[in-house]
C-alpha cells in the first residue's frame, strides 16, 4: 500500500507537466486572474499529494481524481464567497474528455455575454470594453472618454449592474 | 449593501483582475477583515469576469496590458516560487523582458532624428519570391526623405521636402502636394516601432545574428488578429532591422535593412527640392488656402473648430480622387499622431467599412470603426475612422486618436449629439405599396448601387424582396448583382435581424471590393427598409461566413 501511494506521487510528479497547464487553464477561466489560478492549481496538487499518502486510487484514475479535487476546491471556494452551490453544476469537469464540453460551454457563455454587451448603451459598452477587455486604468479611460475619474467609476458600476441584470435574465447564473 | 461601497469594490475588483492579482476583497475576507457576503455583489464580480473572458486568445505569458501591470514582477516571483515547490520548469519565462524591449525600442526611436540605409522589400509565397524592391534611403524627422527605389530594372526617386512628394521617373515626374508620407510608411523604421507599440501580444523567440549584427527576435500580434509577425531588433541601437508580416493566405512580406546608420551626418542639401529639368510634371492634389476650401465647403470653419485643441492644422487640400473633394490635415506632437478630415458633396455608400458601430447625428447616419487597416491604401497600418453621411455631403475622419475623440469632433461639427440607440435611420421613404429594390449600375469606371421602385399590393414579406432581387431589375441599364445560379434557401426575422440564407454560389463568384460593396448593400438596404428589420445577417448554406468576397465582413449582422 505504501508502495502504491509513493508511485502515485511519482506519477503525479512525472505527469505534472501535462496536468499543470490544464488545471491552470481551468482555474484561470473561472477566476480570471493569474495569482488565484496559480494558488488554486498549487493547492490542488498539494491536496492530492497529501491524500494519496493513505489512499490507494488506481493509476489510470489519477487524472479524474485530480480534476475532481480541483472541482471540489472551487465549489468550497464559491460557497465561502456566498455563491449558491447550485450554480456549480455548469462547472462540472467531465472525467473523460472534459476539454471539449468545457470549450463548447465557454463558447456559448462568451456568445451570451457578447450579445448582452451589445444590448447595453453605447457608453456602458465603451467603459466595460476599455476597463475590462482592454485593461486601461480609470484615469486613462477618463481621458479617453472625456470624463472625470469619479464619473468613470460610477459609470462602470452602473454598466456592470446593467450587464448583470441582462445576464441574469438570460439565465447566466442559473442551474 | 451600500452603493458607494459597492462602487469601490467593483472598481477595485476590475483593477485586481487587470493586474492579474487575487482580488483584494477576497484577501480581506480570508483575513476576517471583510464581513460582507453578498450574493448580488458576487454576481457583479462574476459579470466582470464574464466580460474579461471575452478577451479572445488570451495567453498568460505576455500581453501588452500585462506589461503595464504593476504586479508583473510579483506575478513572476509567485510563479517562480511554485516552480521551486514542485521542482519543475512549467512556464516559459523568456517573456520577462519583452516589455522592456518595447520600451527600449520606443525610446530609441524618440532619440532618432535621421537615418540612412539600404532596405529590401520582398514578398514571398510558398518560398517563391513574388516581388523584390531595393531602396536606398536618407530620412530626417519628421518627414523629409530621399529614396531611390529599384525593382524589375526600373528605378524611381522619391523625394520629400516634408510637405510634398516628388516621384521622379525617367519620363515622368508626379508631385503629390498633400501626402508626402505615402510611400515612406511602407518600410519606415517608425512604422515598425508603432506596430510593436500597438501589438496585443509580444513574445521573445530568441537571438540571431543578421547582417553582422546581434538581434533579438520577437513575434507580435495585432489586437483582434490571430497571425503572428516577426521582428528582429538590433541590440546595439534597439531599433528594428527586419520584420516579416505574415498574411493568412500563406504569403509573407519582409522588410529588412541590409545597411543602417542611425543619426548619420547628412549633407545639407539632401532633401533640397530640385526636380530634373525637361521631364513632364504631373501635379496630384493641391495644397490650398482655407479661403479656397470655403468655396466648396462653406462650413469648413466648424470642422476647424471641432478638431482636437492639441493638434495643429498643417495643410488644407483639394483632392484629385473620386471619393472626396477636400482634406484638412492635423498633426499632434508625436510623428504618428494625426487626424485628417475629408469632405465631399457627393456622399459615398454606407457600409464603406466593414464592421464598426452605427448611430445617427441630426438624423443622418454615422459610422465609426476602430483599427481599420490601410485606409484608402494611404494610411499604412491601423487607423480609426468615423464618417457622417448626410444627404448632400459627407465628412470622413481618419486618425490615430481614439474613436471617442473622432465622435466628439463629428458632434462638434454638427452641434448635436450622436444618437447610438437609433441605429436604423430608414433611408428609403416607404409609401403605401411602393418599395425600393437596389441593383447594380455599371458605369465606365465603376459599379454603383442604383434604386428601382417596385409596387407591391400588400406590404411585402422579406423573402419577396430578396426574390425580386434575384429576379433582376426591370430597367435595362441596371444589372442584378447576385450571381445567376444563387438560390434563396430561406429568410427569417429574429430580434429585428433578418437572416438571409443563400446557396453557396453567392460566395463562389469573385468580386472586387466595389462589386462586393454593391452586392452586400443591395441586400442590406433592400431589406432594412422594412419596419421590422434593422439589420441583415447574410448566411451561406445556413452558416455565417467571414465574407462573400474577402473585402466586407459578413460575420455579424449589417445594419
Amino acid at each position: 500500500m505504501k508502495q502504491a501511494a509513493a508511485s502515485i506521487q511519482e506519477e503525479l510528479n512525472l505527469r505534472a507537466k501535462e496536468f499543470w497547464p490544464r488545471l491552470y487553464r481551468f482555474f484561470y477561466y473561472k477566476v480570471q486572474n493569474k495569482e488565484e489560478a496559480e494558488e488554486l492549481t498549487q493547492e490542488t496538487f498539494h491536496k492530492v499529494f497529501r491524500q494519496t499518502g493513505n489512499d490507494n486510487i488506481e493509476h489510470d484514475k489519477i487524472e479524474a481524481y485530480l480534476f475532481t479535487s480541483a472541482r471540489n476546491l472551487l465549489t468550497d471556494l464559491w460557497r465561502k464567497r456566498g455563491r449558491r452551490p447550485g450554480s456549480l453544476s455548469v462547472e462540472e469537469l467531465r472525467e473523460k474528455g472534459w476539454d471539449i464540453p468545457q470549450q463548447r460551454q465557454e463558447v456559448e457563455e462568451r456568445l451570451m455575454v457578447q450579445q448582452a454587451l451589445q444590448e447595453l448603451s453605447h457608453d456602458y459598452k465603451k467603459v466595460l470594453t476599455y476597463r475590462i477587455i482592454e485593461g486601461w486604468s480609470v484615469e486613462e479611460v477618463a481621458m479617453k472618454m472625456g470624463r472625470k475619474p469619479g464619473a468613470v467609476r460610477s459609470l462602470q458600476f452602473r454598466a456592470v449592474q446593467a450587464l448583470k441584470t441582462k445576464l441574469q435574465e438570460g439565465g447566466y447564473f442559473d442551474e | 449593501m451600500n452603493e458607494n461601497r459597492h462602487e469601490e469594490y467593483i472598481d477595485e475588483f476590475i483593477d485586481n483582475l487587470r493586474n492579474e492579482q487575487k482580488p483584494a476583497f477576497y484577501r480581506r475576507q480570508e483575513q476576517g477583515k471583510e464581513t460582507e457576503k453578498d450574493a448580488e455583489l458576487e454576481k457583479m464580480f462574476e459579470t466582470v469576469r464574464a466580460v474579461k473572458r471575452i478577451k479572445k486568445a488570451w495567453k498568460y505569458n505576455t500581453t501588452a496590458a500585462f506589461f503595464r501591470s504593476r504586479s508583473f514582477k510579483g506575478a513572476v516571483a509567485a510563479a517562480a516560487a511554485i516552480l521551486l515547490v514542485l521542482g519543475l520548469n512549467l512556464f516559459n519565462l523568456t517573456g520577462i523582458n519583452d516589455g522592456n524591449i518595447v520600451h527600449a525600442v520606443v525610446e530609441a526611436y524618440e532619440e532618432l532624428h535621421s537615418y540612412k540605409g539600404v532596405v529590401e522589400i520582398r514578398s514571398e509565397r510558398e518560398g517563391e519570391t513574388e516581388f523584390l524592391e531595393t531602396i536606398e534611403i536618407k530620412y530626417q524627422k519628421p518627414l523629409q526623405y530621399s529614396a531611390f527605389h529599384i525593382w524589375n530594372n526600373s528605378e524611381r526617386h522619391y523625394l520629400s521636402d516634408g510637405e510634398k512628394l516628388a516621384i521622379i521617373g525617367p519620363t515622368k515626374i508626379t508631385v503629390d502636394n498633400l501626402f508626402p508620407e505615402r510611400e515612406l510608411w511602407r518600410y519606415h523604421i517608425g512604422t515598425a516601432v508603432w506596430e510593436l507599440e500597438e501589438a496585443a501580444e509580444i513574445n521573445v523567440l530568441g537571438k540571431e545574428k543578421i547582417f553582422e549584427r546581434n538581434t533579438t527576435v520577437l513575434e507580435y500580434r495585432f489586437p483582434g488578429d490571430e497571425d503572428f509577425h516577426q521582428m528582429w531588433i538590433d541590440e546595439s541601437v534597439n531599433l528594428p532591422l527586419r520584420k516579416v508580416l505574415n498574411h493568412p493566405d500563406g504569403s509573407s512580406l519582409t522588410v529588412e535593412f541590409k545597411e543602417l546608420e542611425i543619426n548619420p551626418a547628412l549633407e545639407e542639401d539632401s532633401f533640397a527640392w530640385e526636380l530634373p529639368a525637361g521631364i513632364e510634371v504631373e501635379e496630384l492634389n493641391q495644397a490650398i488656402s482655407l479661403e479656397e476650401v470655403k468655396d466648396g465647403w462653406p462650413e469648413v470653419g466648424q470642422a476647424l473648430a471641432a478638431a482636437p485643441a492639441d493638434m495643429e492644422l498643417i495643410q488644407a487640400g483639394l483632392l484629385d480622387e473620386p471619393f472626396f473633394d477636400y482634406v484638412l490635415r492635423f498633426r499632434g506632437e508625436s510623428g504618428k499622431d494625426f487626424l485628417d478630415i475629408y469632405y465631399t458633396t457627393t456622399p459615398n455608400e454606407p457600409h464603406f467599412m466593414a464592421g464598426g458601430e452605427q448611430g445617427t447625428l441630426d438624423n443622418d447616419r454615422v459610422e465609426v470603426d476602430e483599427g481599420v487597416q490601410n485606409v484608402f491604401e494611404l494610411y499604412s497600418g491601423e487607423s480609426n475612422v468615423a464618417r457622417w453621411i448626410k444627404s448632400d455631403a459627407e465628412i470622413f475622419i481618419v486618425s490615430t486618436r481614439e474613436t471617442f475623440q473622432l465622435e466628439k469632433t463629428l458632434e462638434e461639427v454638427a452641434g448635436s449629439k450622436i444618437n447610438w440607440e437609433a441605429v436604423s435611420a430608414k433611408t428609403a421613404q416607404t409609401e403605401a405599396g411602393e418599395y425600393t429594390l437596389y441593383y447594380m449600375e455599371i458605369t465606365d469606371t465603376s459599379f454603383r448601387l442604383e434604386k428601382e421602385k417596385r409596387s407591391f399590393e400588400s406590404p411585402p414579406e422579406p423573402q419577396e424582396l430578396v426574390k425580386a432581387l434575384l429576379q433582376g431589375p426591370e430597367k435595362p441599364e441596371l444589372s442584378r448583382i447576385i450571381p445567376e445560379d444563387t438560390e434563396l434557401l430561406g429568410v427569417h426575422v429574429e430580434n429585428a435581424v433578418a437572416y438571409v440564407d443563400f446557396s453557396s454560389a453567392i460566395a463562389e463568384a469573385s468580386y472586387g471590393s466595389e462589386a462586393e460593396s454593391v452586392l452586400v448593400n443591395s441586400i442590406v438596404q433592400t431589406l432594412t427598409q422594412l419596419q421590422e428589420i434593422n439589420a441583415v445577417q447574410i448566411l451561406v448554406e445556413g452558416e455565417t461566413v467571414e465574407s462573400l468576397g474577402g473585402h466586407i465582413s459578413t460575420f455579424k449582422p449589417l445594419p
